[in-house]
């Protein structure tokens, strides 16, 4: 797995009542497999609706999302097994913890999935060694944690399931830069231990975007704005403007110095570091 | 599923109706329920369909919307309808008499009369009130109309602020059980297979969460409304005082007059021998 595409999918709330609002528009992109894809848009722009979507959770109202090259809701029955196959941790997925311990919480997924116990106890203790829950808050009940900490623990319930297809909204949001980067960092190192799965990022930070994704979808008032490579998206600050974003300041003061010959797209300061002494020791 | 809660939901709009002082509706809405168990002759409740009918069309709520806030009371005026279509024993021979089943055309007639009066009295409230009515013009209208009670210690204003927040967090509430059913799904719960004992221990992963995050809210709320002084209803004044218009006299006045007419007019037509019942 798990080629995914979405063909023309649009999805509007609340349909055929007063408060219609149409969130996804003629929405077409592929996810590369292997990839870390960057879902990036303005506030209310419809990053959440195309992980819900993604998720078998609502049905698109127009369009397509072939998995594997099959309709998602090909047969409405089925839906959930595909779905025992993605892992989607949706924004703010602190208040979906529920149990006695937070280790229990953790196992509540691969529970559904029908593992064994033994392989129930490994999951949930390599999920909660890589987002950083250490073995102290296993035994702690989930409503005694701080929200860093519940963050943490909510997304090892999603890792634990061990999915083929990771899709993360806004995993992030909210924590300290320490708590990004160990959990964005923690999340980068799972899926390089399970051979380069497929992961959809979703953030509005292009900080976050620069240090962990591949590619990048620019999402615009819930239609594609641009599809390419971070790289690509980092070179054209017109359209980061438009989409209602902005470049990292180090991207932003790299671009402006081209004329000594710094390339375009810099993504992070060491890059930038690399590039500005190769120009000062020539 | 959780998105068929249209019972007791406001649709924004700018009708007469959305315009109606709440208090003129309030009052109205009671009359218009007295009437509904008062009409009890074919021509009586024409005139109260009829009126139904132009309150519905002046709301500009569509037809579809209307009948979709059926679906909850469908049942139970099915199963009334049904009750007097069989329990109703008339004067002349049976329609139909197999085994223990005897149907008499009185009963046909009481079948059809409680089915209209149940669903007319659920369009009726709900055009009238709680479609066009936003829930806070409704507690304060309620406030302002029980005010009198005050005078023999009844707490008013408290029941009034505890309805609006009820009132208030209703649709959040829905909102949020369907997000937290949303996250668990993600998580492979399955709420909709097994037997009814696994379905309800299915909705603890759920329940735990919105109960949880209910205490947390009223917590806040309450926090957030010391914050800014909120000491209970004494001494308090409002940002919208109501005012009622010539219109909302207008309306109450042939809305009674209507209902007096009708009221009176049921002797007349019951002696021509259109009574029921
Ligand atoms: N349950 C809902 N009912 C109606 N409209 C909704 C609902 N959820 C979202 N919307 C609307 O759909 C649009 C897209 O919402 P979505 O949650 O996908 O945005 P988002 O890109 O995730 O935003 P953010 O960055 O703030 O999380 C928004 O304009 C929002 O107002
Ligand atoms: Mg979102």
């Amino acid at each position: 797995m798990s080629v995914v595409t979405f063909e023309h999918v649009g999805y509007t709330y609340s349909a055929k009542t007063p408060f219609e609002h149409e969130a996804l528009k003629d929405l077409s992109f592929t996810l590369q497999e292997g990839r870390v894809t960057g879902l990036v848009g303005h506030t209310g722009c419809g990053k959440s609706t195309v992980a819900m979507l993604l998720d078998g959770l609502e049905r698109p109202t127009s369009g397509r999302i072939l998995i594997d090259g099959r309709d998602l809701w090909e047969e409405p029955k089925k839906v959930r097994e595909i779905r025992r196959r993605i892992g989607l941790v949706f924004q703010y997925p602190e208040y979906q913890l529920f149990e006695e311990t937070v280790e229990k919480d953790i196992a509540f997924g691969p529970r559904n999935l029908g593992k064994s116990e033994d392989e129930i106890r490994t999951l949930v203790h390599s999920a909660a060694q890589f987002v950083g829950v250490g073995e102290d808050l296993l035994k702690k009940s989930p409503f005694e944690l701080s929200g860093g900490e519940r963050r943490r623990a909510a997304i090892a319930g999603v890792l634990a399931m061990d999915p083929e297809l990771l899709v993360l909204d806004e995993p992030a949001a909210g924590l300290d830069p320490r708590g990004r980067a160990d959990i964005l960092g923690g999340v980068c190192a799972y899926r390089r231990e399970k051979q380069n799965r497929t992961v959809l990022l979703i953030s509005h930070s292009m900080e976050d975007m620069a240090r962990f994704a591949d590619d990048l979808i620019v999402l615009k008032e819930g239609e594609l704005l641009f599809h390419g490579t971070t790289k690509e998206v980092f070179c054209r600050p017109d359209l980061v403007r438009e989409a209602g974003l902005a470049l990292p300041q180090i991207t932003r003061i790299t671009n402006a110095l081209c004329d000594l010959g710094i390339p375009e797209g810099i993504t992070t300061t060491e890059e930038a570091a690399i590039e500005i002494l190769k120009r000062l020791d020539s | 599923m959780l998105k068929d809660v249209t019972l007791g939901q406001y649709f924004p709009g700018q009708s007469p109706l959305h315009r109606l002082d709440p208090r003129a509706k309030i009052l109205g809405t009671i009359l218009y329920i007295v009437l509904v168990f008062f009409a009890r002759s074919f021509p009586a409740y024409a005139a109260l369909l009829a009126a139904l009918i132009v309150l519905c069309a002046v709301s500009g709520i569509s037809l579809k919307l209307i009948l979709k806030g059926l679906k909850p009371v469908v049942f139970i005026a099915a199963f009334t309808a049904i009750v007097n279509l069989f329990w109703t024993a008339g004067e002349g021979a049976p329609l139909v008499e197999f085994w223990i089943v005897r149907i008499y055309p009185e009963g046909i007639y009481s079948a059809i009369f409680m089915l209209l009066r149940i669903l007319s009295l659920v369009i009726g409230t709900s055009v009238l009130l709680t479609y066009t009515t936003t829930p806070m013009d409704l507690t304060d209208a309620l406030e302002r109309l029980l005010k009198p009670l005050k005078f023999i210690g009844v707490p008013v204003h408290e029941f009034a602020m505890m309805m609006t927040i009820a009132l208030r967090f209703v649709p959040t509430l829905v909102e949020e059980t369907q997000k937290i059913m949303n996250a668990q799904k993600a998580r492979g719960a399955d709420f909709e297979s097994g037997n009814l004992i696994r379905r309800v221990k299915s909705l603890i992963p759920v329940l735990i969460p919105l109960f949880i995050s209910s205490f947390r809210r009223a917590d806040d709320l309450a926090i957030a409304m010391e914050c800014r002084c909120y000491h209970g209803g004494k001494g308090r004044t409002r940002m919208k005082e109501l005012h009622l218009r010539f219109g909302d006299v207008l309306f109450l006045f042939s809305f009674a007059a209507f209902g007096v007419l009708l009221y009176f007019s049921t002797p007349f037509f019951a002696s021509m021998g259109f009574y029921i019942k």
